[in-house]
């Protein structure tokens, strides 16, 4: 799985222009000027949506072939103009060709490299759950250690934990419900529990989540709606006192039961 | 009397990568001749007898590994977590370090015609590639070159290993 979608086999200009000319199987002059520009332009419309940069390396290349395949077919310059030619990415065709030949000799070894490296991995070592040489890293090589971190390591080391997520069954959390009615009944139980009268606070200090809080606050509300409480406060900021008070219509509270 | 060759094969198991002569000299104390002798004995026992491990020497160093026929299997036992290869562009850069070593950055674009600062930083992450040095010209460019891991990586014994090639 690769992170960027990639369309193309071509690792550069010389790997395009070794294409182009396999692709012919013909010599690089006997290349149409249309052929090259054809191809050229066929390549790059595939490519430039995701990486543009590569589009202007292999521009580089194909103006250079053009410049040549043009040269080539024009008059002999005067020897003056040369001078101003030497500007040019690859300075001669000469150049060009050493380049290119080059270049094909280090693609072939790579696909070497490839064979050797295919060949290895299919010998395994015993596996280690953690290699030896990670253990003891001192805090003045963390940061060095850190900067080799590629963001293709990281990438895999999410990959990893992603999938042990997915294996691993998902947690259902299932909505905490808490009713209005039970909060009422624990209000007054706990005003029982403290002849009657108790500092509001002590009971929301007990009230573990956001929810129960709320419905803690919904509770005290309408037991005083129901006369089943009274609330004061006898000095702003001080304590609001919850009281009892016994007279509450019972009537009025079973109402309230059912609809809680 | 330890039993010598039962004594190498148990280090070469529990390393779990290879180990170099010199470390199971200063362990076992015995000479590199009698080393030798003694992995070679192992590794024909191994051959002889159809093992699913095999004893190779890579990186100058006695590897022990499982043989290559199991593994279609071990990949299956391992699925999810196995090793991805190198890209095009890493080998590439990788194969012109390995013959030009020690080559600078600028040596390896001209060869590549595209830029590898990235894939350099990524190598050297790797621990395949390692600054071995500076050139002596004009800004005194990083040179480049393989490392021991990158031997292991391809499982050659030595640079020595890639010479046929270097005919060309």
């Amino acid at each position: 799985m690769t992170y960027r979608v990639k369309t193309s086999i071509f690792e550069g200009p010389f790997d395009l222009l070794l294409h182009l000319v396999k692709k012919a199987e013909l010599d690089i002059y006997e290349i149409s000027l249309k052929e090259i520009v054809q191809q050229y332009l066929e390549y790059v419309k595939r490519i430039q949506e995701f990486n543009s940069e590569a589009a202007g390396d292999f521009l580089v290349m194909a103006a250079t072939l053009l410049k040549l395949k043009s040269q080539k077919i024009l008059p002999e310059p005067e020897a003056e103009e040369d001078l101003e030619e030497e500007e040019i990415f690859y300075s001669s065709e000469k150049e060009l060709f050493q380049r290119l030949a080059e270049y094909r000799v280090f693609k072939e070894r790579a696909g070497k490299f490839k064979n050797l490296e295919e060949q290895e991995q299919k010998h395994y070592a015993r596996y280690l759950e953690t290699p030896l040489e990670e253990y003891n890293i001192k805090e003045e090589d963390f940061e060095s250690l850190l900067s080799k971190v590629t963001l293709e390591d990281l990438r895999n080391v999410l990959e990893t934990v992603l999938n042990k997520l997915e294996e691993e069954d998902p947690q259902v959390i299932l909505p905490e419900e808490i009713s209005l009615t039970e909060k009422m009944e624990a209000i007054l139980d706990f005003l029982m529990c403290n002849h009657g009268k108790v500092k509001i606070q002590d009971f929301f200090e007990r009230q573990k989540s956001r929810p129960a809080l709320i419905v803690s606050f919904l509770a005290v509300l309408v037991l005083i709606k129901l006369r089943k409480i009274f609330v004061q406060q006898q000095y702003t900021f001080g304590p609001i006192i919850m009281e009892y008070l016994s007279e509450g219509s019972d009537m009025e509270g079973e109402r309230w039961e059912e609809s809680g | 009397m330890v039993n010598q060759k039962a004594l190498i094969e148990a280090l070469l198991f529990a390393a779990g990568k290879p180990v170099s002569v010199k470390k199971l000299k200063d362990l076992t104390g015995l000479n590199s001749k009698e080393l030798r002798s003694i992995f070679e004995e192992l590794q024909s026992d191994y051959l002889s007898r159809d093992s699913g491990l095999e004893l190779r020497e890579v990186a100058g160093a006695f590897f022990m590994t499982t043989q290559e026929d199991h593994a279609p299997f071990i990949k299956k036992f391992f699925a999810g977590r196995e090793q991805q290869g190198l890209s095009q562009a890493a080998l590439e850069t990788l194969a012109i370090i390995a013959y030009k070593q020690p080559v600078t950055r600028l040596e390896i674009e001209a060869i590549r015609g595209v830029k590898v600062d990235k894939i350099l930083d990524r190598l050297v992450g790797k621990n395949l590639i390692k600054e071995v040095g500076r050139k002596s010209t004009l800004g005194r460019p990083i040179l480049y070159g393989t490392t021991r891991e990158f031997l292991q990586h391809f499982g050659l014994n030595s640079l020595s290993d890639l010479i046929p090639a270097q005919k060309q």
